[in-house]
């Protein structure tokens, strides 16, 4: 694949606060379980197990790219879920393991 | 037909011409060996299993002979062929039906992508399947020993064979390998089980292998549907305990079991989560065969008189 997105940058997420996350431009399937849902990313073959709030950051990402703040601001108009240091962490955290799975990609 | 129709004569001379074409579920082998305790784990063991003419297709072309001709003779060893390859290193000759039983196993699980193959022992109670995936040393095989023993069908002690055509657990039942003390506690629970000579001081200790009963080699043709998937490990004196696991975290250790996930891709995520859509998923602990396999019978079947 070739473009503006990079498969897994070396780069961890903790960059710039206006670091814009995208999906890369490979197929994602899910299966959910009850409150697990399990990710298969056609790029890298990974598979990988997510929580209820990793599923829910990554399909934000499916309706668009965002930074950080854009996603916590998503999440709690849509879900209620409150901007506290906790979430940003959770959040930041989920967006380093989708990016090491070559699943996001970091547009700018 | 089936092997028992072959004499000793018969199967030799197949045996020492490559010849031998033996049905095991969905596969034909054609085996190729001038050893005798070949012949003799072949004769033991696939009795009830069906032979196919020399000309037969065959999915997997296997031999088991002496590495060099010198080593006929000095510390006698033997060699796995697949199709002219040695994908192995040589064993001692007294190890030569145990090298053709994991070659087979071999064979199959790197060679079939028709299917998506766990590792894990499969059994089924009314075609309804439970899969038993565990790593060695947990109890698998002595566990999957013990419920074919009292009535369920072994579809396999080894390989989950799941068909890419949705059709269900594709049946591949051979003789249980027990390993070490497996082999004491299986004679004592299952006096009228067939366990035949022993092969010691292999990679895995000694090793038994208990023949398939014959309802379970009739029942090679059909498919069971899985219901069930359950992490058993064995804990000496512990009590039974059956403790529900998440079906995520099923999923994910049945990818790990899989020896062909990655190949299927897609189609594997696909197949395997619909496996554990079907499934009711646990991790199952036991001390004591005979309770387990109670436990496991009502599983299978939560009878209203077993819980009033």
């Amino acid at each position: 694949m070739t473009g503006p997105v990079a498969r897994r940058p070396k780069a961890a997420p903790s960059g710039a606060a206006s670091a814009v996350w995208t999906l890369t431009p490979f197929e994602v399937l899910t299966r959910r379980w009850d409150h697990e849902v399990a990710l298969y990313h056609a790029g890298s073959g990974d598979t990988l197990l997510l929580s209820e709030f990793g599923a829910t950051v990554l399909e934000e990402l499916r309706h668009g790219p965002g930074t950080v703040e854009e996603l916590l601001g998503r999440l709690r108009d849509r879900f209620g879920v409150e901007d506290d240091a906790d979430t940003r962490l959770a959040v930041k955290g989920m967006l380093s393991r989708l990016l090491n799975h070559g699943i996001i990609a970091q547009l700018r | 037909m089936n092997l028992e129709a072959l004499s000793d004569t018969e199967l030799a001379r197949r045996l020492r011409r490559g010849e031998f074409a033996l049905g095991t579920g969905p596969f034909v082998l054609r085996i190729h060996s001038s050893i005798p305790r070949v012949a003799r784990g072949i004769r033991n063991f696939y009795g009830d299993y069906p032979v196919f003419p020399p000309d037969e297709f065959a999915d997997f072309h296997v031999r088991i002979a002496s590495p060099n001709p010198l080593r006929r003779w000095v510390r006698p060893q033997v060699q796995f062929y697949f199709d002219g390859r040695q994908p192995f290193t040589p064993l001692p000759l007294a190890h030569s039906f145990a090298l053709l039983e994991w070659g087979m196993n071999w064979c199959i699980s790197a060679h079939s992508n028709r299917y998506l193959i766990i590792h894990a022992a499969v059994v089924a109670k009314d075609d309804r399947a439970v899969i038993l995936p565990a790593p060695p040393g947990s109890g698998k095989s002595t566990l999957c020993a013990g419920l074919v023993s009292r009535g369920w069908r072994l579809l396999s002690d080894e390989l989950t064979l799941v068909a890419t055509d949705r059709t269900g657990i594709v049946p591949v039942p051979r003789p249980i390998s027990l390993k070490n003390a497996s082999i004491q506690v299986m004679g004592r629970f299952a006096p009228d089980a067939e366990i035949g000579f022993l092969t010691h001081d292999t990679h895995k200790g000694t090793v038994g292998h208990m023949k398939v009963p014959l309802a379970s080699v009739r029942g090679a043709s059909v498919p069971a549907a899985p219901r069930w998937v359950v992490f058993p490990k064995y804990l000496a004196d512990a009590p039974a305990r059956l403790e529900p696991r998440s079906q995520g975290q099923a999923f994910m250790k049945l990818v790990e079991n899989a020896f062909n996930y990655s190949i299927l891709g897609r189609e594997g995520f696909d197949l395997l989560g619909d496996v554990i859509d079907q499934c009711a998923c646990f991790d199952f602990s036991y001390g004591d065969l005979e309770e387990a396999v109670r436990i496991f019978d009502e599983l299978a079947d939560p009878a209203p008189s077993r819980h009033p």
